[in-house]
């Protein structure tokens, strides 16, 4: 019995007579367990089947785990969006900070150039990283948004400078900081 | 009529009423009604997804191999150096880039060549590269579109080695790299158009689809390609990103 009905597939054949006429067992050996039909430890197994509510309750059980797969689906979603977006922010930071070591004399950016959109220290791109006019306002289609300062160094102000890029996604919760130090001739 | 089974418990033997049944059904129709909801759904999520994330994968790898060579770059050049299948000095080709550089400072100089392969009757659209002499290898696969395009400062003494960036970099007309005046190349290869040492930014479209037919729609805006979605149907855009590189040794400062 025990084998032969180890899950409740299998419970409804234990009602029939069948069952204990091919399996050879008994309806008195198995008379003592029969208050509550038990196929394996902790199973319980009822000849009557389920009530109304039973079924409610399982069919509320397994509406919600399916809503949390589809909650997990979602999350999938987003998150794939998401890392499009960092990466985007990435390549667009990288551009930028190339661009700006490639500079030969750089003089330092008015403060607080990170913060807000300067004219002349950002710029705006659409969501495939295609540069859009528009000098200190963002224009409709911005996805981007790319700001940077170059700060002279305060231990020799002539020698180096640091040239921060900060990248924003207006769209996905994206961004990201390149922090990069540039050694400068003495002019 | 009420039976004394087996278990001891009481059981109606004339079956479930009418309501009952009624009840029942409802129940089981609003239930599989809901499942089934939810299963088409997230069966066309579940083959979207890991192909969307596939596709950024694949971008990543080729915009993280094109911006390492090209940032590297001491010499770009338009069209395919280096190997059996080179192109002569002075063609263009928007699809092709090739960077030549030292990978040891002072060293030997190596040219390697990032070029789109496609292949319409395979359906098989690849960014390749090949090493000098090399066998080509792809990099990444279902890159549907490729374009290099140079930005530069005015031209100068022509065959003078690069300087730094200048305040402001226009677009290179591609006819300017073929019509000389040419340069000697330093280890004896094939001269190469002076304009190209007019480069300082080398800006580059790459675009990838959906490997899987299914998920792309009609050739348009959204698909270079067109695929066999049904209308209606979950689909996986293609990906365009854009980028510039603004390569080290051809913006050497004073």
């Amino acid at each position: 019995l025990v084998a032969g009905a180890g899950n409740s597939g299998l419970a409804k054949t234990l009602t029939g007579e069948d069952f204990f006429k091919t399996s050879g067992i008994t309806i008195a050996s198995i008379a003592p367990v029969c208050g509550a039909l038990v196929a394996t430890p902790g199973v319980r197994m009822d000849a009557r089947g389920f009530s109304v509510v039973e079924t409610l309750v399982a069919a509320t059980v397994v509406t919600t785990a399916i809503g949390a797969l589809v909650q997990l689906s979602a999350t999938a979603v987003r998150t794939t969006q998401t890392s499009q977006a960092v990466t985007m922010a990435v390549v667009l930071g990288r551009d930028k900070l190339e661009e700006l070591r490639a500079h030969a004399a750089l003089t330092a950016s008015p403060p607080g150039s990170l913060d807000s959109d300067m004219a002349g220290y950002s710029d705006f791109y659409d969501a495939q990283g295609r540069p859009l006019a528009g000098a200190g306002t963002p224009p409709e289609a911005t996805a981007y948004v790319r700001r940077w300062s170059v700060e002279l160094l305060q231990a020799g102000p002539h020698d180096a400078v640091v040239l921060q890029v900060a990248v924003t996604s207006r769209v996905r919760p994206a961004s990201t900081r390149l922090v990069t130090v540039k050694a400068q001739a003495r002019p | 009529m009420m039976v004394t089974t087996i278990t001891g418990r009481a059981s109606r033997p004339d079956g479930f009423s009418l309501l009952e049944t009624v009840v029942a059904l409802g129940l089981l129709l609003v239930v599989i009604g809901a499942v089934f909801g939810v299963l088409s759904r997230s069966q066309s999520l579940l083959q979207t997804q890991p192909e969307a994330a596939a596709m950024q994968q694949r971008l990543r790898a080729a915009v993280d191999a094109l911006f390492r060579d090209i940032v590297s770059a001491e010499r770009v050049l338009p069209y395919r150096f280096g190997g059996a299948s080179e192109d002569p000095p002075g063609t263009f080709r928007s699809d092709t880039i090739t960077v030549v550089h030292s990978p040891v400072a002072g060293g030997p100089r190596v040219a390697r060549t990032y070029f789109w392969k496609s292949d319409e009757q395979a359906r098989s659209y690849q960014l390749v590269q090949a090493d000098g002499g090399g066998g080509d290898e792809p990099v990444a696969d279902d890159v549907v579109g490729l374009a290099f395009s140079y930005f530069g400062g005015p031209a100068g003494e022509p065959c003078r080695p690069a300087g730094a960036m200048p305040g402001m970099v226009a677009a290179l007309a591609p006819d300017a790299f073929g019509d000389g005046p040419w340069c000697p190349a330093e280890d004896g290869g094939s001269p190469f158009d002076a304009d190209l040492l007019r480069i300082r930014l080398v800006q580059v479209v790459l675009r990838v689809h959906a490997a899987i037919d299914s998920l792309r729609g009609p050739m348009g805006a959204m698909f270079r390609w067109a695929g066999t979605a049904p209308s209606g149907a979950h689909l996986v855009p293609d990906v365009v990103v854009q980028f510039k590189v603004a390569p080290r040794h051809l913006n050497l400062g004073p």
